[in-house]
């Protein structure tokens, strides 16, 4: 078993794209993800692969589109407002099949807003960012141990389902150094790709692109997106349940906040209360049926982010109206407190014995 | 030692940033879970800057903390702002040299500038002050933090003498 290193977040994300087998990556700076810019301007070169500082991020995308249409494994990343300048690049790549790894070290918005970590580009990521009718497939890592291996898996599923992956991160996870293991396998088997331009020796030529004008062509191309779609919502969904057997209330959180929900569920516990945690690891696909199941036997569901409330829209979708779904976030850059948390869980419970009394 | 949660405060410049580096790489074959947050952003020589490492049993929900059981504090800016977030019964090491203030409670005022300087560098002060914490409160082996020093300064015989040098006069201070 390899030894435990400490890592920032960021050179976690960086170390596991190059153990994931990245190729090349583009990438523009901003805080808070500038470590992993740097770590890939170091380390990439070393491994004889492609380091490029693009001259912006809506270059650094496009260049991500050119070098997976030849088949390459490729990566940018950037912070909130540099992931809104991809977003057009995203489309294309998502339009064209392409895999690419995309990783948005999310910080407070909206604009430029500030540096501080957040959690309010969930939206973005999960219901389109871009325009078209489009899905990505989203990860969201809750320690440093998962900046590294998701980053890794990131890399498999885009080869996998011939798609662009975001790793939707934050701020303090970028920052924050934690031990972790380094993976020592192999990267990711690397399916065969004929579909990529690689020069058309002895075999038809290849076309990418996302322009389909001809008569119900685009149409077409759309049916067979959503039935992709429809694949990988069925062969892929990640999350982690923290005791959900006996729980009166379900924290639903993810990233950072899950963290913080995890913190104050312990405290709960400890206090007698039971109250249970589910973290979603994929944002999209969404473990909608399994918080519909829990729904029905807790008391009150309370979702935890760094946003105004936007996975919570996804929550209440699931749980109907089997459970009261109730929100606790910080907005622009703050981070919610345990107690924050441990008093909106009191606040369920007390309300949740005033409605069988009455 | 269930969870220690320590700040160290400064100016930029003053080895900050490396000094919680290296305690949370020193603990991190004895302690299960370590983490370690700095000041990020517009951080440039003589502004301030700060980190804070948790050295602890369980699992660290939150890599920053707002309340302390040690602070290693290396100017007066740094005092006056961070101080009245020192636990009751927390520890605060403090740069004696570079602060004019008196605290009253919990804090060993260490010269550590002018000690630094003494062994022929100013820029150890940062090991000075480590080494009054780490006698005073074993968080870790003083052995791990020396073969981390060796570690960052290699070959440069002369800057790891120096910053040995200043981390022992500062454990037997």
């Amino acid at each position: 078993m390899s030894k435990r290193v400490l890592m920032n977040g960021n050179d976690a994300v960086g170390e596991g794209a190059i153990r994931g087998g990245c190729d090349a990556y583009f990438g523009y700076p901003i805080t808070p993800q500038n470590e992993l810019t740097a770590y890939m301007a170091a380390h990439m070169p070393r491994h004889e692969r492609v380091f490029i500082q693009a001259e912006s991020e809506i270059a650094a995308i496009n260049m991500v589109f050119g070098a997976a249409v030849t088949g390459k494994r490729a990566m940018t990343s950037s912070s909130s407002p540099g992931i809104s300048l991809k977003q057009e690049g995203i489309s294309y790549l998502a339009a064209a099949e392409l895999p690419a790894v995309i990783v948005n070290v999310q910080r407070g918005g909206p604009g430029l807003g500030n540096i501080a970590p957040s959690q309010s580009d969930y939206f973005q990521a999960t219901k389109g960012g871009g325009h078209g009718d489009y899905r990505l497939i989203v990860l969201a890592p809750a320690s440093v141990q998962e900046m590294h291996d998701l980053t890794i898996e990131a890399f498999a599923l885009a080869d996998r389902f011939r798609s662009p992956v975001m790793v939707l991160t934050d701020g303090r996870l970028g920052q924050m150094m934690e031990p972790l293991k380094l993976h020592e396998g192999k990267p990711p088997a690397r399916p065969p790709k004929p579909w990529a331009l690689t020069g058309a020796v002895g075999r038809r030529s290849n076309m990418i692109r996302s322009l389909l004008l001809d008569d119900g062509v685009l149409e077409q191309h759309n049916l067979h997106l959503q039935r992709k779609f429809a694949l990988i919502k069925n062969s892929l969904l990640k999350f982690e349940e923290l005791n959900t057997r006996d729980c009166d209330v379900l924290i639903v959180a993810y990233g950072t906040s899950a963290r913080i929900a995890k913190g104050a569920m312990d405290k709960a516990r400890a206090k007698g209360m039971k109250v249970g945690l589910l973290r979603p690891v994929t944002l999209w696909p969404y473990p909608s049926a399994r918080i519909r199941q829990l729904a029905a036997q807790v008391k009150g569901i309370l979702v935890v982010e760094m946003s105004s409330g936007q996975m919570v829209e996804d929550v209440r979708l699931a749980a109907g109206d089997r459970a009261p779904v109730v929100f606790e976030g910080r907005l622009g850059g703050a981070v919610p407190e345990e107690n924050d948390v441990l008093a909106a869980l009191r606040g369920i419970l007390r309300r949740s014995r005033g409605r069988k009394l009455s | 030692m269930s969870c220690e949660r320590i700040l160290i405060a400064g100016a930029g410049g003053q080895g900050i940033v490396l000094l919680g580096k290296l305690l949370a790489n020193a603990a991190l074959e004895t302690v299960p879970h370590v983490t370690y947050f700095p000041s990020y952003g517009a951080e440039v020589r003589g502004g301030s800057s700060h980190c804070q490492v948790i050295l602890s049993q369980a699992e660290i929900p939150s890599p920053v903390a707002s309340r302390f059981e040690t602070m290693i504090i290396m100017n007066e800016e740094s005092l006056t702002r961070f101080l009245p977030q020192l636990d009751r019964k927390g520890l605060a090491v403090i740069n004696s040299s570079l602060c004019t203030t008196q605290p009253v409670r919990n804090c060993l005022m260490v010269p550590a500038t002018q000690t630094a300087d003494e062994i022929g560098d100013q820029r150890a002060a940062n090991l000075v002050l480590l080494g009054v914490l780490l006698h005073h409160r074993p968080l870790v082996a003083p052995a791990r933090i020396e073969s981390a020093l060796r570690v960052i300064w290699g070959d440069r015989k002369a800057t790891l003498e120096r910053n040995l040098a200043a981390f022992h006069a500062g454990l037997a201070l």
